[in-house]
């Protein structure tokens, strides 16, 4: 085993240059610079994201994420697209949970004009009372086109259910995006938008003093402000099936899962990723897949997966099966789970997920984007430096009690909530016995 | 503006397009393309096989897409699925995807790795077991799969609807996971009789990129594949889809909130001298904020939720996709006479510096950007020499977009987006037909 783990930790070097941080005017970040490529990535981080939507007047953040690439004070949305993409270039915003991203790709020689076009739109986004009219009627579109993908809605209604309650379980409405102001998402922008709260991660052929004179020429201006507080997750799951009733619908899309307790430590991390990839993560290695797909042929594919937030996480399994398989596939995905809880892994099971990861993170930091990415989850959730290389730092010292405790302690069938989306007759008594039923009907638009 | 376009087109340099491909063959005629990259540790190793939906016939649509999930489920020296956990408990990922022209088997792994993965793979495609009773059980995974990417999809159905519309006599019309009832129909020795005679070093070629070295890569492809044996070549499609004289239009009633539709109208093969200026008319007109069907019906007319286009270019013809996502109350008939008159007038009117300009960068940019991923890098090497015989071709055609003129782009947008190539599929909410 050593002697694999000197080979892998050769590669991780091979990948990338050292990782610089750094704090230039009041702002943190990181370069991870790459000589044999042609291109260089910014990613910045703003904390805040969807949670921190104003009481009534959920998807601010949303609606603020796609203003941002609709035109500055000094450009219209039309010449903002024209400059970027005339160079080739990619900028995009979007919002998460907990986070507001936005990210600028170009090829080497048009960075530091993609750089100042994304500290453009960062700093000045010009929220235009015109765009922000366009805008409003997109989202609200978008809201209802949710409505006709099944394996979307599913796995949103199943947040929204799961998490009710909760900062993280408020839906955007078409009412709630209709109330939505320029002051609005003026205010949202001065309440994130500053030093304290972004993290920014430049990556790609690039020397770090560069990188960082970009970051010093562009974004000090930044106003100093204050760091977002984290959100609680105080939410308890409750045994419960919903169906979200499509009457016609040949298949049904199946979401399970509770509210986790949060890890402790980064060790304890990388035995519960373990434990979920013997479970349910590992594709074709899973238990999971061996049996709901690969034996029963009742599905295309079943993963399991854990959701963070700063202060808690979430677990879900997904999957979708025929109609008249409903009941099945359910009470086999959860004896399996309770299985694992009781008996746990192997370790002949752990040793093959241990293989994964070990040899598998090189794939999986391929990219500069791959890298800016991770760094930032490390900066969001807090995880620390050594994050960025979580699989050669934390799996090797895993044993088997460690990940047999993660089995037991963030694995099992009750509480466990259900969400199907498919139709209501033909699914409702094959789910009876899985809790009490609450049959849903799509919103109207 | 103009100035800046004029800057940009000197910016863009030949820039680290480095891709060099050797190409083998194995003493049993199998060929290999090897694309080293010292500066990743990643490999992909790759097998074509130059079977598709394409080389189907009526009855086994979508038997090429079945073959390819018999082939995870087990072969002489390893049983179901055990290739792909073998793959995944050394860090690597598994997995292959059919399509109209071909079958594309990949392990993205370690280079360290490739004995392995040549062991693996050369079990499979030598001695793939194709065993009844795991047939009847992969069979309900694949119609499951059909269900949830087509049946249960509004925009998997459109998709499937369309390339039936813009193909009537070529097998393109079919849709690569087959028609429902075929892959009811077929049995675990059909399948087997399939792969009996396609899979052969006649019709398979083996592309490794990433952090290989070609000295070493040889000897163990050598020990590994080269007792397979020649076969019969894929027989080969002789249907042409004849000469579209009118527009052809297809609704489907779904339970949808939001209408919307996808056109495409059709174009040559990828290997014909018109797509380099089809593709960029394709960016100029579909691709980015600031393409022209963005800029009208998302930002001028304020109708649409989304709208835009590109080019699928296939080996035997290709269309130019267009979709449109109406605002909700908006009328998705008035939206699409725009879309239409955008794309039909297109010839008509005058390209700006810029646009064209747009177009060539983004290309260029888009095609250095996959390359950062060894898997990317034998895509392109396979599509290449898949389409053409020469494993490079896409870095010569890169050559190819700086040459075109905004004359061009008018000739073959005049040429092929008409009236008469128009093929619609509307998806629209049920009840509308009354």
């Amino acid at each position: 085993m050593k002697k694999f783990l000197v080979f892998i930790l050769l590669l991780g070097f091979a990948l990338a240059g050292p990782i610089q941080y750094f704090k230039v005017k009041g702002i943190r970040g990181a370069v991870v610079p790459r000589k044999d490529i042609d291109s260089v990535v910014v990613y910045i981080m703003v904390q805040g994201g969807s949670a921190y939507d104003p009481a009534g007047k959920e998807g601010v953040s949303d609606l603020l994420t796609n203003l941002l690439v609709k035109g500055t004070e000094k450009y219209t949305a039309e010449e903002f697209s024209k400059r970027i993409e005339t160079m080739g270039s990619e900028i995009d915003a979007y919002t998460d949970d907990e986070a507001i991203f936005i990210y600028g790709w170009s090829l080497k020689e048009h960075f530091g004009k993609t750089f100042s076009l994304v500290a453009d739109a960062l700093l000045h986004p010009a929220f235009r009372e015109k765009e922000i009219t366009k805008e409003k009627k997109r989202l609200i579109t978008s809201l209802a086109q949710k409505w006709d993908q099944p394996a979307y809605i599913a796995s949103e209604f199943f947040k929204a259910k799961l998490l009710e309650g909760s900062p993280f379980g408020r839906e955007e409405t078409p009412e709630t995006v209709k109330k939505i102001t320029r002051e609005d998402l003026l205010a949202y922008h001065r309440r994130f938008f500053n030093k304290k709260n972004i993290f920014v991660v430049i990556a790609g052929n690039i020397e770090p003093s560069e990188a960082k004179g970009m970051v010093e020429k562009y974004l000090s201006s930044l106003p100093k402000g204050k760091k977002a507080s984290p959100l609680p997750l105080m939410v308890k799951t409750k045994t419960k099936v919903y169906i979200v009733d499509r009457p016609q619908a040949p298949q049904t899309q199946i979401r399970m899962g509770y509210v986790s307790l949060p890890f402790r430590s980064l060790k304890e991390m990388a035995a519960r990723r373990l434990a979920n990839y013997i479970l349910g993560g590992g594709g074709f290695s899973s238990r999971m897949m061996k049996i709901i797909r690969a034996k029963e042929g009742l599905t295309y594919g079943i993963y399991s997966y854990f959701s963070g937030f700063v202060k808690g996480d979430y677990f879900e399994i997904t999957t979708f099966t025929k109609n008249e398989t409903v009941g099945k596939a359910v009470d086999l995905t959860l004896k399996l789970v309770r299985e694992f809880h009781e008996k746990g892994a192997t370790q002949e099971e752990l040793e093959k997920a241990k293989g994964y990861y070990l040899g598998g993170y090189p794939l999986r930091l391929e990219t500069p984007l791959d890298f800016a990415y991770r760094i930032l989850i490390a900066e969001l959730y807090g995880y620390g430096k050594k994050y960025v290389y979580w699989e050669r730092n934390f799996i090797p010292s895993v044993k088997l009690k460690d990940v047999n405790r993660a089995a037991r302690k963030y694995f099992y069938d009750r509480p466990m909530l259900i969400v199907c989306v498919g139709p209501a007759n033909k699914i409702k008594a094959q789910l009876e016995k899985f809790g009490p039923v609450e049959v849903v009907q799509p919103p109207k638009f | 503006m103009r100035r800046l376009a004029f800057l940009l087109l000197f910016l863009i340099p030949l820039m680290a397009f480095k891709v060099k491909v050797e190409k083998r063959t194995l003493s049993n005629g199998l060929e290999v393309l090897l694309v080293p990259n010292p500066n990743t540790p990643v490999m992909s190793f790759q097998v074509w096989v130059k079977t598709g939906s394409r080389n189907e016939r009526p009855g086994i649509t979508g038997i090429s897409h079945m073959l390819e999930h018999m082939m995870f489920k087990g072969s002489k020296n390893y049983g179901p699925e055990e290739h792909a956990r073998i793959i995944k408990e050394n860090g690597g990922e598994v997995n292959a995807f059919t399509a109209e022209d071909q079958t594309i088997y990949f392990d993205n792994i370690s280079p360290s790795k490739i004995d392995l993965v040549a062991k693996l793979e050369s079990d499979r495609f030598m001695y793939a077991k194709i065993d009844p009773k795991a047939f009847s059980s992969e069979r309900k995974v694949v119609y499951e799969e059909r269900l949830m990417s087509v049946d249960n999809s509004p925009f998997g159905k459109a998709f499937e609807l369309l390339q039936a519309l813009t193909f009537i006599a070529h097998p393109y019309h079919w849709p690569v996971i087959g028609w429902p009832s075929d892959i009811l129909s077929y049995t675990a020795e059909k399948v087997r009789k399939y792969y009996q005679e396609r899979y052969n070093p006649s019709n398979v070629f083996i592309v490794v990129s990433g952090g290989i070295e070609p000295e070493k890569v040889m000897p163990v492809l050598e020990k590994y594949f080269s007792s397979w044996k020649k076969g019969p070549k894929v027989p080969p499609v002789v249907t042409k889809e004849p000469e579209q004289k009118g527009p052809r239009y297809a609704k489907v009633y779904m339970k949808v909130h939001v209408p919307f539709l996808f056109a495409a109208y059709r174009i040559p093969p990828y290997r014909s001298q018109d797509i380099p200026a089809l593709k960029v008319a394709a960016r100029i007109l579909g691709q980015g904020r600031s393409s022209r069907i963005y800029r009208k019906l998302v930002e001028e007319k304020a109708v649409a939720m989304q709208a835009g286009g590109g080019l699928n270019s296939m080996m035997d013809g290709g269309y130019f996709f267009t979709y449109l996502m109406v605002n909700l109350g908006q009328d998705l008939n008035k939206a699409a006479d725009q879309l239409f008159s955008e794309i039909e007038n297109f010839s008509k009117g005058k390209i700006e510096d810029w646009e064209i300009e747009k177009a060539k960068n983004q290309i260029i940019a888009s095609t250095t950007r996959q390359l950062e991923r060894a898997f990317y890098v034998g895509l392109q090497v396979g599509f290449s020499y898949l389409y053409t015989g020469d494993p490079t071709f896409f870095q010569k055609r890169l050559e190819a977009y700086r040459k075109i003129t905004k004359e061009d782009v008018k000739r073959v947008a005049a040429k092929y987006f008409t009236f008469r190539r128009r093929n619609v599929v509307y998806i629209l909410p049920e009840g509308g037909e009354k």
